[in-house]
């Protein structure tokens, strides 16, 4: 495999971290190309397409040659401004699922993937997903020497999904004064025995016009909403506790730990107990200040 | 022989770029050993 680092209309690109990358090469001068490694594009996924169309009419064009092109974390956005994943399968970073729905709805969109390929368009999920690119990548090359890969960089190939990671989402900036209060109460209470219908009342409004207004202002249902706020709640409290799980399923707000832990899978993709395995802090925490005193005896 | 090209923006994320030239570099040296020195099991 020969590298060639990066392709650029500017003459440096200034990095997020404050390092600069020096392009090898203007954008227009690449004839050709196997592989395209589109980078992450963190903070400006939103910009609109009119600042880009030379680089969505470069990658459209290497498409067309046959290229396989590859996008990691939210430099899928571009992709997809490309129109070439139309209704193809695609992943991006989790954070951005639900704007990327909206304004991408021909794209099928598998946020729960690490990794999708399809016809010839590879796209990775957050950050590190970019390792799996790269496997899948080499993969092309050589099957062997993905796997020789993946050892010496100690990447795992079977973490195949990004879901357990995922942090909820709540937003609170969208300027609806009552269903801000029933977000804040719900927050407040969630480990009460709560109905939706009570809650339309404490904020003066019908329940059928509370729900409209909550999804319109969330983008999520009111019961949906509490159950993700329960989830939060028992997630941290199986990331930095050792409670038993009928006892975090009480001090959430459950009664019936099977709707608990059946919730909590579709939602993280695992049990609460392989959550705590994968995640549990103190534990971790522990190991290594053990390990820093039998190095220091 | 793949030829590969990065397309970065502003302010994307440097170990974006970073990572997978690393990977790929790493790659590419474990191709180039020789075939004597790529074992990295003993054959029984």
């Amino acid at each position: 495999m020969k590298r060639k680092p990066s392709v650029s209309k500017e003459k440096e690109v200034l990095t997020n971290g404050g390092f600069r990358i020096c392009p090898d090469r203007a954008m227009e001068d690449v004839e050709h190309t196997d592989l395209d490694h589109h980078s992450p594009l963190v903070v400006r996924h939103a910009s609109p397409a009119e600042e880009m169309p030379d680089i969505l009419d470069w990658l459209v064009h290497h498409r067309r040659q046959n290229t396989r092109i590859g996008a990691i974390c939210t430099g899928v956005w571009v992709l997809a401004m490309t129109g070439l994943l139309d209704g193809k399968t695609a992943t991006t970073n989790w954070q951005i699922v639900k704007s990327f729905r909206r304004q991408f709805p021909k794209v099928r969109l598998k946020p729960e993937q690490i990794l999708t390929e399809d016809s010839g368009l590879i796209c990775s999920g957050a950050s590190t997903a970019l390792y799996h690119l790269a496997l899948c990548t080499e993969m092309f090359a050589s099957p062997a020497l993905s796997r020789t890969c993946a050892r010496v960089l100690l990447i795992d190939p079977s973490r195949n999904s990004q879901t357990p990671y995922v942090i909820m989402n709540f937003p609170k900036n969208h300027g609806d004064r009552e269903i801000l209060k029933a977000q804040h109460w719900m927050e407040e209470n969630y480990a009460e025995n709560i109905s939706i219908d009570e809650v339309a009342h404490l904020v003066h409004l019908s329940p059928r016009h509370f729900k409209r207004r909550f999804k319109n202002a969330t983008d999520e249902n009111p019961l949906a909403y509490l159950q993700q706020i329960r989830l939060e709640a028992a997630k941290q409290r199986l990331e930095s506790s050792t409670d038993n799980i009928d006892e975090i399923t009480r001090r959430i707000g459950y009664e019936d730990s099977s709707t608990f832990r059946r919730l909590f899978k579709k939602y993280t993709a695992l049990s609460p107990r392989e959550y705590r395995d994968k995640f549990l802090i103190s534990k971790k925490k522990s190991n290594f200040a053990l390990a820093n005193e039998v190095n220091s005896v | 022989m793949a030829r590969i090209t990065f397309v970065a923006y502003e302010r994307c994320m440097f170990s974006g770029i970073a990572g997978l030239t690393d990977a790929f570099s790493l790659a590419e040296l474990w191709h180039q050993k020789p075939e004597r020195e790529k074992a990295i099991r003993p054959s029984v």
